[in-house]
């Protein structure tokens, strides 16, 4: 097993750029947006090399922009009426509202599945390594309708169908997935997710046993209805063992879930497969949780030092006060974004790219292209919907 | 020009095949490991696929249907290369007519949104609005209510005022005012429940419709209507909101309106200020189309009765001159030009000889609000 990826960017790079998608974003009220996606994207896709060579982006912000706008066409119709039909079902009172949400819920979600797929499809078909296009085959419905059943599934199951929700998702999208005139193929089943995701899973539901008993037993409170839940909590959280138990068991689930989510990404490389080459990842939990460390003081610090700033300017005239509000707003807007850029998608990105490795990378030089159909226009649904952080 | 050597892509499979490239006149030619020429690109077709370029590496492609590429990363080739062709870091073309199916596109969501606006969206409120039961919109009303009784609360004049209650409490006043609403409420073809009506201690001139059938009179207007009759034209045309349940409507619309605008404006950057000046906007355009509405309805229900709306105009009028007239902001008004209105009440004339209130129940309402004092 060989390295095969590298990822080379110039923070510079990413920084202006995200500076002039900002500020013509603001020029042109968002619509900007399309174009400095695309430009964006050129840029992290020729700076990974696979193989020696560089992935290229041939997507193009009219494309993106049609995408949008056949998007806005259906959601107009669609989004209206849910939402009014949502608004209604709201005002109506308790049972109704919960009904609401539930199904706001499984159409946004189902809708938010879709648009993945679409967004992927569309990626792969605008990516190319070595001139030859990858592709993503499949049908964006079915695969909505896979995700949709084993998530309500998982609901219902109180999370141990989670691994096979997630091995049905991998192995419809991989299995769908090509370069050129070779398969990607993934081996990966839902015993293998399960038995990454177990602990978490477990020490998850125990925490809310430890503290349903908590709370129920020995502060005494009824959690029979609904409403009296509710309110219950907002009682019992003024219990400073409750507040404990609650953080840090958020605390705990959280960290598990990351440990899981490293390890589960590193199984779907190690079980996937392209043409007669094997992948494997050794991504390590602990560089991960380095860089989530990182961008959280980088965080704190940027808002340590704009309430600063506001503290500072409370205490002069109103006028400058309304200033340096205005000014630590356009700050945050344009800082944040580019802090999330350096500190944490470009570590995460040269991570995971570093410590990925084939077991013969001479595949990559082996294929010829296919004449596949590729979407015509952008990744509508998904843009609408903010699928995808670039 | 040196030749120096690239990797070429016939773009058809994946292979690099090692080259020479080498520059004449008007052509690049790639030449093959055993010098047979394999390529001969114009310099003037050529142009570089990496963007943002880089001083280290070219990615040559020789038109925008040809997948074949070279690889060039000598860099003092590169620099020449450039400089023989000062459009190969320029984009080409699209192909012609590329801008049609943006135009197409485009208008049809001009078509669907505008669609959506003016005809589905109108409906849509006010059948959900007729959905939403009684219950729930007085619940609703009351708290705007409530809200509003608040906020007048919380701004005394002096500090002597900061206790008192802002609701005028005149029982012979509000009594005359609940009977003019019943004698509205009978002429009504919709079954609906007693309208309630609250005078608040204001020195804004104004009066509005809240849902679940609620009105609220700001003392003010008490004051500069001069007529009993011009007092129940303004009631009669918040009653018409009320009838038509217009501010439930309005309420339903906004969250229509919200929802459209949070998608097509997906992001943050600079659709904010689009989506709140487009939602004040088009939420003002409903409110003035129901003002309209409430306006003929007043008159009617003046009709009916027997009573002259005319007293209302000079009250228009003075209303006219506290609200300047807002030029091009006027998308954002909620309601309609003051003198189109009054020009509207005149076409009318004389709806009846009638008075909405006696003497005595007219100079009850008048001093409703001196009476807690």
């Amino acid at each position: 097993m060989q390295p095969f990826v590298t990822f080379d960017i110039s923070k510079g790079a990413v920084t202006s750029r995200l500076l002039k998608n900002k500020f013509f974003g603001i020029l042109t009220l968002g619509f900007y947006r399309f174009w400095g996606k695309t430009h964006l994207r050129r840029l992290f896709w020729q700076s990974i090399k696979v193989g020696g060579e560089r992935l290229q982006y041939h997507g193009t912000a009219k494309e993106l922009f049609i995408g949008f706008l056949i998007a806005m066409v259906l959601l107009t119709v669609l989004f209206g009426v849910l939402g009014v039909a949502l608004g209604f079902l709201a005002l109506s009172g308790p049972t109704y509202d919960i009904l609401g949400q539930v199904i706001n819920f499984l159409f946004l979600y189902g809708f938010w599945q879709f648009a993945r797929y679409r967004l992927w499809r569309y990626r792969s078909s605008r990516t190319s390594l070595r001139t030859i296009r990858f592709f993503l085959k499949g049908k964006a419905l079915t695969y909505t309708g896979k995700a949709m059943l084993w998530t309500v599934i998982t609901i219902l199951t109180l999370g141990w169908a989670y691994p096979r929700l997630l091995a049905v998702r991998a192995d419809y999208m991989l299995n769908n997935m090509a370069y050129g005139d070779q398969g990607f193929r993934f081996t990966g089943n839902a015993t293998g997710f399960f038995r990454i995701y177990w602990p978490a899973i477990l020490l998850t539901q125990c925490i809310v046993v430890v503290l349903y008993v908590y709370v129920t037993l020995v502060l005494g409170f009824n959690l029979d209805g609904m409403m009296q839940t509710e309110e219950a909590f907002a009682q019992a959280m003024l219990d400073p063992v409750t507040q404990t138990i609650l953080y840090s068991g958020m605390a705990i689930s959280f960290f598990l879930f990351l440990i899981a989510r490293v390890q589960s990404f590193r199984y779907i490389v190690g079980q996937t497969g392209l043409g007669s080459a094997v992948f494997a990842s050794s991504l390590h939990v602990g560089r991960v949780l380095l860089i989530m460390v990182l961008m959280t003081l980088v965080g704190i610090l940027g808002i340590a030092v704009i309430v600063g700033l506001i503290v500072a300017a409370a205490t002069l005239e109103p006028q400058t006060v309304v200033f340096m509000s205005i000014g630590a707003f356009v700050l945050v807007y344009l800082v944040f974004d580019i802090l999330m850029y350096l500190f944490l998608i470009v570590p995460l990105l040269r991570a995971i790219t570093s410590t990925m490795t084939i077991s013969d990378p001479e595949i990559f030089e082996q294929v010829a292209r296919t004449s596949q159909d590729s979407p015509t226009y952008g990744e509508g649904l998904a843009d609408a919907l903010d699928v995808g952080a670039f | 020009m040196l030749k120096v050597s690239a990797r070429y892509f016939d773009g058809n499979s994946s292979r690099a095949r090692p080259v020479t490239v080498d520059v004449t006149d008007i052509d690049l030619i790639v030449t093959d490991a055993f010098g047979s020429e394999l390529a001969r690109w114009p310099l003037e077709a050529l142009r570089d696929e990496t963007h943002p370029p880089r001083e280290d590496e070219l990615n040559l492609s020789i038109s925008s249907d040809h997948e074949a590429r070279i690889i060039v990363e000598d860099v003092a080739f590169i620099r020449s290369l450039v400089q023989v062709c000062p459009l190969i870091r320029k984009r080409r073309k699209g192909p012609p007519g590329w801008w049609k199916p943006v135009v197409a596109w485009t208008a049809a969501v001009v078509v669907s949104v505008t669609l959506f606006f003016v005809y589905g969206l109108p409906l849509l409120s006010y059948q959900i609005a007729s959905l939403v039961p009684y219950e729930t919109r007085a619940k609703i009303g009351e708290e705007v209510e409530g809200a509003i009784i608040q906020h007048f609360k919380s701004r005394p004049k002096n500090k002597s005022d900061e206790k008192k209650d802002p609701v005028c409490k005149g029982k012979a006043g509000q009594q005359a005012l609940e009977k003019l609403l019943a004698r509205f409420t009978a002429l009504s073809d919709i079954d609906m429940p007693p309208v309630k009506v609250t005078v608040i201690n204001s020195k804004l001139p104004n009066a509005f419709a809240v849902p679940g059938g609620r009105m609220i009179i700001m003392s003010s207007l008490l004051d500069i209507a001069e007529d009993p009759n011009a007092l129940a034209g303004i009631m009669a045309h918040e009653f018409g909101h009320v009838e038509h349940k217009h501010p439930m409507s309005l309420f339903v619309t906004n969250i229509g309106i919200t929802a459209l605008f949070s998608v097509a404006l997906g992001d943050v950057s600079g659709g904010t200020i689009i989506a709140f000046l487009g939602q004040h906007a088009a939420g003002a355009a409903y409110s003035r189309d129901y003002e309209q509405d409430a306006d003929n309805r007043s008159i009617s229900l003046m009709r009916e009765l027997g009573y002259d709306i005319a007293p209302l105009i000079p009250l228009f009028e003075k209303l006219g001159k506290k609200s300047p007239d807002m030029g091009i902001l006027s998308v954002f008004a909620s309601h309609p030009d003051m003198d189109e209105r009054v020009k509207a009440l005149k076409d009318v004339g004389r709806t009846g000889s009638g008075k909405a209130f006696t003497e005595r129940e007219w100079n009850a309402i008048r001093v409703m609000c001196k009476e807690s004092v």
